[in-house]
C-alpha cells in the first residue's frame, strides 16, 4: 500500500541515473478497482507517458527497467489522479459539500491499483511532510463508494445509496465502516439493508460497533438488533450507553433479552460467552426421514443437528450432510456421530483444542442438566481467534 | 387602482434585484468595522484631509477585487480557498491560509479592541467586557439564528449616517474636501503617516473580505445570469462603504484635526460626533462602535473558520452540528479566544491594535492578490469570463501600489532617516 503523495513529483531513475519526475498517473476503469495505465513523466521539461509495467514504483521514487521504453500517447481525455482527482471536492448525491480528496491510496502489489481516497487530516499532514511528526489514523473512502466525476466542476460525487455496497460481503463492509468518518458512516449504514448492517456490525471492530449502535436512528436500530446474534449483542452490552441498552432490550423482546443477560454472566472467554443460541435439535426417536423433512423448511440450514433424549438431555450431534447417507428409517439416537459437549463455563482455549483434536464443526453447550443451551460453531471459533491475533495494520 | 397597478409593475423589476443584492453591500459594510472606523478617525484627526486621495484609489481597488471575487464565485460555484486548493495543492493552500489566519487574528483582535474601547466609555473595563462578548458571540453564532441577526446588525449600521450629518454640521469646506480626493498632497512623510496610509488600504480591502464575497455568492447559489446585477451590487457596496469612510475622515478632520487633537482613546474619537449629538456624542459613538465591533467579531471568525476548514477539506459551516464539524467550531472558538487575548494583554494600547492590525491586513493582501490574479486569468477555470485587460491593469496597479506602500513603511521603520530625503 502506498499513497499518491508518496510517488507524485518523485524521481525516476534509469541505469542509476536521474531520468525524470513522475507528475501524474492515468487510470483505467476496471473492476473492482481501477488500475494505473500510464505514468506521466516530466523529462527535461517535456511530458512523456510510460506504461507502468516498465517501471518499478516504490515509495519516494521509481526505477525505469528498460530504456527501450514504449511511449504511450498523452491523452487529455484520460482520467488523471493528480489533475482530476487530488484536492477535488467530495460531494454527496444531494450536491452537499462534504470533504476533499487529501490523498489517494494505492495498492502496488501486481500493478498499481486505486483502493480509495484519503479524506482525513492524516492525508493533509502527509502532503505537508508532517506525516512523520504527527500520527493520525487515515480516513479512507473506498473506491466502491465513488459514483461519478463531474467533469464540469471537477467535483467527485460519492454515493451512499449504492447497489455495489449491498452486494459486498459483510466483512468487507465492516472494513469500510471502520475507516469512515462518523458522518459518512451514518449515511452508509442507513443505506444498507438491516440484515447486512447486523452482519457488518458483528464483523466490525469494537469501536466501530459501538459507534454505529449509538448513532443509529431508533427505527433502524430496531430492525438491526433483531437481526443480530445474542452473543453479538451481549458483547456490546456494557459498551453502549445505558439508555441505548434499555432501548435494545425492549426491541429484542423479553425472551431474547433474558438470553442476553445470561450471556453476560459467562464472559467472552468462556464457551457460554461465545456460543450462538440459535440451533436445531430433534428428539432421539425422530427418524432420519422426518428430520430430513423438517430440515427442508429451516433456513438457514444448520451444519449439524443436536439430538436429545426424552428428557431433552443431549445425546450428541450429527452433521446434516451425513444424514443423506443414512437409512431413512433409522432413529436419530442410533446414528449420532459425535458426543462431545462443553459446559458454558469451559474456557475458550479448551473449546479450541476440542475443535482441533476432533475436527469438529459444531460443539454443543449444555447446562447442568445436560440440556443444550447453545452451540459453538467452527466459524465462531475462527473469527474469535482472528480477532485475538489481529495486529492493527499500520500503513 | 390603475395607478397602483402601474406603480406595482414599475417596481416589480426591483424584486429580483433586491433578492440578489446583498453580498457586496454586506461585505462592504462589514469593512466599516471597529478597525475601519478607528483607522478613518485616526486618519482624519492626525492627518486632516491628506489621506483622502488614498481612499479614492482604494475605492477602485476594492470595486475591482470584489468584482473579480464575485465573478469567480458565480462562474465556478467555488470559493477562493477551494480554487487555490484545486489549482495549487495543499502546500500553497497552507501558505495562504496561514496568511489569512494571521491577518484575521489581527482583525478579530481589532473587533474586540473596539468592544473594549466602546464599553470603556461607559466605564466597563476590558477584562470584563471582552470575555463576556467572546462568550456572547459564540453562543449567538452557534445557538442563535445568525441570518436574522445579520439583518439586525445591518439595520443598526444606519449609525454611520450620523457621521455624514456631523460632517455637514461641522461646516467643512466641501470644495477643498473634493480637491483632496483627487489631488494627493502630502505635508510630511513619516512613519505614522505611512502606517496610517497602509491601514486605510488594509481596512478598506481586507483578505477576509476577498474570501467572504466569493463564498457568500457560492452559498447563495447564484449563476451566470446574475452577473450583471451582482456586479452592480459589489460596485454599489464598494462605493457606499467608502462614501461613509469619506465622511468619517471629513468629520474627524473638521472637528479633531482642526483643534489639533490626536486620537489616543475612544472618547476622543467620539468627539467627531459632537456637531450632531452634542453632549450625547460619546453615547452615540459608543453605541455605533459597539454594534460595528460585535458584528465584526461574529462575522470575521465564522468566515475565517469556514474558509480554512473547507480549504483543508473538513466539514464546515453552521449547518453542521458541533460533533459533525468539530474542527470548524474548534477553530471558531480558538480565533475568538486568541483575538480576545491580544486585547486583554495589558501592554497593547487599544488604538494601536486597531490601526496596526489593519496595516498588517494590507501587507498580507499582496500574496492573496497574486493568487487572485493567476486564478482570474485562468481560461480553464473561467473560460470567456477570465479577466479583461482593464481589470488586469487595475489589479496589477493595486498590487504594485500596496507593495510600494509596504516597502516604504518597512524602510521608514528600519531606516527612519532615509525618508527625510524625500
Amino acid at each position: 500500500m502506498l499513497y499518491l503523495s508518496q510517488i507524485l513529483n518523485k524521481s525516476v531513475y534509469l541505469n542509476q541515473k536521474y531520468y525524470g519526475e513522475m507528475i501524474d498517473f492515468a487510470v483505467l476503469e476496471s473492476s473492482p478497482n481501477p488500475t494505473v495505465s500510464k505514468v506521466v513523466v516530466k523529462v527535461k521539461g517535456k511530458k512523456i507517458t510510460i506504461a507502468p509495467n516498465l517501471m518499478i514504483i516504490k515509495k519516494n521514487g521509481a526505477i525505469l527497467t528498460s530504456d527501450q521504453a514504449l511511449f504511450l500517447p498523452y491523452d487529455e481525455r484520460d482520467f488523471y489522479l493528480n489533475e482530476d482527482l487530488l484536492d477535488k471536492q467530495v460531494i454527496d448525491t444531494d450536491d452537499k459539500r462534504l470533504v476533499r480528496v487529501n490523498d489517494v491510496l494505492l495498492d502496488n502489489e501486481g500493478g498499481l491499483k486505486v483502493i480509495g481516497i484519503d479524506i482525513g487530516v492524516s492525508g493533509l499532514l502527509r502532503r505537508l511532510s508532517l506525516g512523520r511528526l504527527i500520527k493520525i489514523k487515515p480516513k479512507i473512502l473506498p473506491w466502491q463508494m465513488i459514483e461519478a466525476f463531474d467533469y464540469q466542476t471537477g467535483n467527485v460525487k460519492i454515493s451512499l445509496t449504492q447497489n455495489k455496497l449491498n452486494s459486498m460481503h459483510p466483512s468487507e463492509i465492516a472494513d469500510i465502516l471502520e475507516d469512515l468518518g462518523s458522518k459518512e458512516r451514518k449515511g452508509m449504514v442507513e443505506s444498507l439493508e438491516a440484515k447486512t448492517v447486523a452482519k457488518a456490525i458483528e464483523e466490525a471492530d469494537e469501536k466501530t460497533r459501538e459507534a454505529i449502535l449509538e448513532d443509529l436512528s431508533t427505527s433502524l436500530l430496531k430492525k438491526v438488533v433483531v437481526k443480530m446474534h445474542i452473543s453479538g449483542l451481549a458483547d456490546l452490552f456494557y459498551k453502549v450507553s445505558p439508555m441505548r441498552i434499555k432501548e435494545i432490550l425492549t426491541f429484542i423482546g423479553k425472551e431474547r433479552a433474558e438470553k442476553v443477560e445470561k450471556f453476560l454472566d459467562f464472559g467472552s472467554d468462556k464457551a457460554g460467552g461465545v456460543m450462538r443460541t440459535g440451533f436445531v435439535s430433534f428428539d432421539g426417536n425422530t427418524t432420519v426421514k422426518e428430520a430430513y423433512n423438517s430440515l427442508y423448511s429451516i433456513k438457514p440450514k444448520p451444519e449439524a443437528i443436536l439430538v436429545t433424549n426424552g428428557n431433552q438431555k443431549l445425546i450428541g450431534t450429527i452433521r446434516v450432510k451425513d444424514i443423506l447417507d443414512i437409512d431413512s428409517l433409522a432413529q436419530l439416537k442410533d446414528v449420532v456421530t459425535e458426543r462431545k459437549f462443553v459446559y458454558p463455563t469451559a474456557d475458550f482455549n479448551q473449546v479450541v483444542s476440542l475443535f482441533g483434536r476432533y475436527n469438529l464443526r459444531v460443539l454443543p453447550v449444555v447446562d447442568n442438566d445436560k440440556k443444550p443451551i447453545g452451540v459453538v460453531t467452527a466459524g465462531i471459533v475462527l473469527s474469535k481467534i482472528e480477532e485475538e491475533t489481529k495486529i492493527d495494520e499500520i500503513i | 387602482m390603475k395607478l397602483f397597478k402601474l406603480i406595482r409593475r414599475r417596481f416589480l423589476f426591483l424584486i429580483p434585484i433586491l433578492a440578489i443584492l446583498g453580498p457586496g453591500i454586506i461585505s462592504g459594510n462589514a469593512d466599516n468595522d471597529a478597525g475601519g472606523i478607528t483607522t478613518y478617525s485616526v486618519a482624519g484627526a492626525n492627518f486632516g484631509l491628506t489621506l483622502l486621495w488614498v481612499l479614492l484609489l482604494t475605492t477602485f481597488a476594492l470595486a475591482i477585487t470584489q468584482e473579480i471575487g464575485a465573478r469567480m464565485g458565480l462562474i465556478t460555484g467555488k470559493g477562493l480557498g477551494a480554487l487555490i486548493r484545486e489549482k495549487f495543492g495543499v502546500r500553497w493552500t497552507a501558505f495562504v491560509m496561514a496568511c489569512l489566519f494571521i491577518s484575521n487574528i489581527g482583525t478579530i483582535s481589532a473587533e474586540f479592541a473596539g468592544v473594549a474601547a466602546a464599553l470603556s466609555i461607559f466605564g466597563v473595563v476590558k477584562y470584563i467586557s471582552v470575555p463576556i462578548v467572546i462568550i456572547g458571540v459564540f453562543l449567538l453564532v452557534t445557538r442563535g439564528n445568525f441570518k436574522k441577526l445579520e439583518r439586525l446588525f445591518l439595520l443598526m449600521s444606519f449609525f454611520y449616517l450620523s457621521y455624514i450629518i456631523s460632517a455637514i454640521l461641522a461646516h467643512p469646506n466641501f470644495a477643498t474636501d473634493l480637491k483632496s480626493l483627487f489631488i494627493p498632497h502630502v505635508n510630511k512623510i513619516n512613519i505614522t503617516y505611512l502606517l496610517t496610509l497602509l491601514a486605510v488600504i488594509g481596512t478598506t480591502i481586507t483578505p477576509w473580505g476577498q474570501f467572504f464575497i466569493q463564498d457568500y455568492i457560492v452559498d447563495k447559489k447564484l449563476t451566470k445570469e446574475d452577473l450583471k446585477i451582482e456586479r452592480g451590487d459589489v460596485f454599489l457596496g464598494s462605493f457606499f462603504t467608502n462614501f461613509i469612510s469619506f465622511f468619517i475622515i471629513v468629520a474627524c478632520a473638521s472637528t479633531l484635526f482642526a483643534k489639533g487633537i490626536n486620537i489616543s482613546d475612544a472618547s476622543q474619537a467620539a468627539l467627531a460626533l459632537k456637531p450632531l449629538a452634542g453632549k450625547f456624542a460619546s453615547a452615540l459613538f459608543a453605541f455605533g462602535f459597539l454594534n460595528a465591533s460585535i458584528f465584526g467579531a461574529a462575522i470575521v471568525p465564522v468566515t475565517t473558520a469556514y474558509v480554512i476548514t473547507s480549504a483543508f477539506g473538513m466539514e464546515s459551516g453552521l449547518n453542521y452540528k458541533f460533533r459533525e464539524a468539530p474542527q470548524f467550531y474548534g477553530l471558531f472558538l480558538l480565533l475568538l479566544i486568541l483575538g480576545g487575548l491580544v486585547v486583554i494583554l495589558p501592554f497593547f494600547p487599544l488604538i494601536t491594535i486597531l490601526v496596526v492590525s489593519q496595516a498588517i491586513n494590507a501587507v498580507l493582501l499582496i500574496p492573496i492578490f497574486i493568487f487572485l490574479y493567476i486564478l482570474s486569468n485562468d481560461k480553464r477555470i473561467l473560460g470567456e469570463y477570465a479577466n479583461n485587460r482593464l481589470v488586469n491593469a487595475l489589479l496589477i496597479i493595486t498590487i504594485i501600489g500596496i507593495s510600494f506602500a509596504s516597502i516604504f513603511y518597512a524602510i521608514s521603520l528600519f531606516f527612519p532617516h532615509l525618508l527625510s530625503f524625500l
